[in-house]
């Protein structure tokens, strides 16, 4: 069978679900100057226009819970890079917006370039383990005024999977625009939307009211809106990991309620990612297990309530691609998977609470989500698998290596190869010198020269035209990899 | 995590793996119905294809209960055999340590942890180089153990290779009894040094008798898989029982080399060998202690090496973990 687990018990989710139901009750979420303010209004929420407090009743919350579809389509340029988000599998996509780069050359850490966001986006669309592409990188060479647009079209011009807006744009008419080019018009958009928007709430209980705004847009015209909290535990919420849970789902529940009044049936996807604080340097903390615990309760939670769940099992707090990094990756994204999050950020490149990219995490991080999809398959138990006879026929002291099954179905993937880890003799390791980071490495100088030879993604019309509303230049279009940033 | 013992002694016992809360997470790899399907397989094999068994009087131990045995040394043992073994062994483990506080008990769902064992190399603590390692080492490790909390028990970390070799399992006893006080595993090499290892420990707790009431070792022996149990393994099961020390017995099958590649297949095999020296074990002394052991993985076919650090060798835990259960037996998995 495949691996079971649970966390929380059905009356241990209600529980939540209830608690949070009553905080958006009694004590509401600020949505200061959102233009849903008046569509809540009228729906029977208690608004105080003055502090932009809403106060939901509960059967408003139970509405749009129950007007969220279960299954959201993340489309691709084309449907062999989409993710459906309907409970089958786990998919997994990077963590956002890195102001910090960990050059793979010096080991020093410094501002990300749009040299690492087009790097990084090459090797993440050369790598099947990752589904869906964040905008994961800050290019902070690039003046403030241009940055946006330049960092969309590469992203848009660099990989096929579906892209998330994790920042909110600073205006949606170009955005409107850019969905008209990649899909042809906005109804093709609605059908296959290519890009998804990320609303984050800020804890305790509030939601910028423009990003609402922003979101509510997007939503109806079919962009799946990534609901965001990421609670505190002891700074910006309680300090019990059940106390933080219902905080996360007030706020989660909140901000859906706001989207599915203004857009019923908008795709939505509830994002949990606690933190907790470190006391001992006030530090908040991604990488530890009680967010591990908050995360796959609310994975249990969402589906509880028929909703596609995030969860950010890939993450740590780790500064360098070293042992910490692969115990807390490995720990927390095995929970994540065992548990059905339907998808799972963190990692694919990140260190440092989310807060640091590396190019060289790539591949690593990928091993690790493709050991956590092997270990949840579990163990297939039938009288084929048995293999009875062959046991039989092989004998006592025998040696199953010559088994025709053995090699077919080591081919057929019964067993994990990995691409990173060395199994290799102590001494034959040495022998090599090859490093796990090594090995990485050559991932991603193979995956950066295979770029050259592909070519960027998009109709060579559909890039033209991208570049006039993005506003850049034929520069950038034809920018190499390793390149620096000529805009 | 202490709680009293029958005679008012604290003891140690670990957190209920799906208890820590009053609905801890429960992690399953097999149903009902899979535990079902391996143990009537392994019924099967046991009784149809059968075991090698080396050793005289191991056959004629099992013989005496009903085996049949061949002219190939070959030990084929009825399903009721095997079962009534299951039966007598016993569910709970009080692993003594040579300071009571470090007591242990071992029974159903309680997880402790320990070192892994056997290591032929060491990388040197000091200078990262990777050598041979010594009794000094050997006293090194059963040292760190010691001191760290989380480790229960201390399993004889590396092998001493600075010692005459026909007796080293006494040079490493003497090394790690004398650096830890918690309870300690360790490959216990043939019969008869098991018997001195038991001398060994008899003198440490006032007489071999002793041992019965503290046992502060326990042998650890590997059938060879597929499906023999060596002359030395059949020694050691028996010299365990008689001794009245656990005995962890502890098959380390490669699914695809020395067992069927599906893991399926692989837990089969697998049971069986354990089985089986759980029978001999059982009808030495029914009662004796025995922890069903595991360091059973996936073969690396492109190495031809055993892999323990693959996801196979994570699913194989967690399902001989479950098997363990599914019998009331202690359970040992390796490769964590």
């Amino acid at each position: 069978m495949t691996v079971h687990v649970e966390w929380l018990s059905g009356a241990d989710r209600d529980a939540v679900y209830e608690q949070a139901l009553s905080i958006l009750e009694n004590v509401g979420m600020r949505m200061k100057g959102a233009s849903a303010l008046t569509m809540l209004r009228d729906a029977g929420a208690r608004v105080d226009d003055a502090g932009g407090v809403v106060r939901f009743p509960p059967e408003l919350v139970a509405q749009a819970v129950a007007a969220c579809p279960r299954r959201v389509l993340l489309a691709g340029e084309t449907p062999a890079t989409d993710a459906l988000l309907d409970g089958s599998r786990t998919f997994f996509n990077v963590s956002g917006c890195a102001a910090k780069t960990l050059d793979g050359e010096s080991g020093r850490i410094r501002p990300s370039s749009l040299a690492d966001l087009r790097e990084g986006t090459i090797v993440l669309d050369a790598t099947p383990e990752l589904d869906v592409v964040w905008t994961f990188v800050t290019a902070t060479d690039v003046p403030l005024e241009r940055r946006e647009r330049v960092e969309y079209y590469t992203y848009l011009t660099e990989t096929s999977k579906p892209i998330v807006l994790v920042d909110c744009p600073s205006a949606t008419s170009h955005v409107r625009s850019m969905f008209e080019i990649v899909s042809g018009d906005l109804e093709r958009f609605r059908a296959r939307p290519r890009v998804a928007l990320l609303c984050a709430a800020r804890s305790p209980l509030e939601v910028n009211g423009d990003l609402l705004d922003v979101a509510v847009e997007f939503a109806m015209l079919g962009a799946p809106i990534w609901v965001y909290s990421m609670p505190i535990s002891g700074a910006t919420a309680p300090i019990t990991p059940a106390g933080t849970l219902a905080l996360l789902w007030a706020e989660v529940l909140g901000t859906i309620t706001a989207i599915q009044t203004a857009a019923p049936g908008a795709p939505v996807i509830a994002c949990c990612g606690p933190g907790v604080l470190d006391m001992r340097h006030t530090t908040m903390s991604l990488g530890n297990l009680e967010s591990t615990l908050m995360g796959v309760a609310s994975t249990e939670i969402g589906h509880h309530l028929g909703i596609p769940v995030h969860n950010s099992g890939l993450s740590t707090d780790a500064k360098h691609c070293g042992v910490q990094a692969g115990y807390e990756k490995g720990l927390k994204v095995l929970a994540a998977v065992e548990t059905g999050a339907d998808i799972v950020s963190g990692g694919f490149g990140f260190l440092d609470s989310s807060s640091t990219f590396s190019l060289q995490m790539i591949p690593v991080d990928a091993e690790i989500a493709a050991m956590a999809r092997r270990m949840v398959k579990g163990i297939d138990v039938s009288p084929e698998t048995l293999m009875g006879d062959a046991i039989a026929r092989v004998g006592i002291g025998g040696d199953f290596l010559k088994e025709r099954a053995t090699r077919a179905r080591v081919r057929d993937g019964e067993h994990f190869l990995p691409r990173i880890g060395s199994r290799l003799p102590f001494e034959q390791w040495l022998a090599e010198g090859q490093t796990e980071i090594d090995a990485a490495e050559d991932v991603v100088r193979s995956a950066l020269a295979a770029r050259v030879e592909r070519g960027p993604h998009l109709t060579d019309e559909q890039r033209r035209d991208l570049a006039d509303v993005c506003g850049v230049g034929p520069d950038l279009a034809c920018l190499a990899p390793g390149k620096g940033a000529q805009v | 995590m202490s709680s009293g013992d029958e005679r008012g002694e604290a003891v140690k016992r670990n957190l209920h793996a799906g208890r820590n809360r009053t609905d801890g997470v429960q992690f399953r790899v097999l149903t009902d119905d899979d535990l079902a399907d391996i143990h009537l397989g392994t019924l099967e094999v046991l009784e149809r294809t059968g075991v090698f068994v080396e050793d005289e009087e191991a056959r004629e131990v099992l013989a005496g209960a009903g085996a049949t045995v061949d002219d190939k040394r070959v030990v084929r043992i009825p399903s009721h055999v095997v079962e009534q073994a299951v039966r007598t062994a016993p569910s709970r483990l009080r692993l003594a340590g040579r300071n009571a506080k470090n007591d242990i008990v071992l029974e159903a769902g309680r997880v402790g942890f320990t070192n892994f064992g056997e290591g032929v190399q060491i990388v040197d603590p000091f200078t990262g180089e990777l050598r041979v390692p010594t009794k000094e080492d050997v006293g090194n490790t059963a040292k760190a153990v010691d001191f760290l909390p989380n480790i229960d028990v201390y399993e004889r970390a590396v092998v001493a290779e600075d010692v005459d070799q026909r007796a080293a399992p006494l040079h490493q006893a003497e090394a790690w009894m004398t650096n830890t006080s918690k309870h300690g595993f360790m490959g216990s090499g043939n019969g008869y040094l098991s018997n001195r290892l038991l001398d060994m420990a008899g003198a440490i707790v006032g007489g071999r008798e002793r041992l019965r009431e503290r046992p502060i070792i326990s042998f650890i022996t590997c059938p060879v898989s597929p499906l023999k149990l060596v002359k030395d393994t059949c020694e050691i099961i028996m010299a365990a029982a008689r001794g009245f020390v656990p005995v962890n017995i502890l098959s380390m099958a490669m699914a695809g080399g020395s067992s069927p590649v599906t893991l399926a297949g692989t837990l089969v095999t697998h049971n069986a060998e354990v089985l089986a020296g759980l029978t001999l074990s059982q009808l030495t002394r029914p009662g004796s202690a025995v922890v069903y052991g595991s360091s059973t993985t996936a073969m690396d076919l492109r190495l031809a090496s055993a892999s323990v650090g693959s996801p196979e060798c994570g699913l194989i835990n967690a399902a001989v973990a479950q098997i363990a259960r599914f019998y009331l037996l202690p359970s040992w998995v390796a490769g964590a």
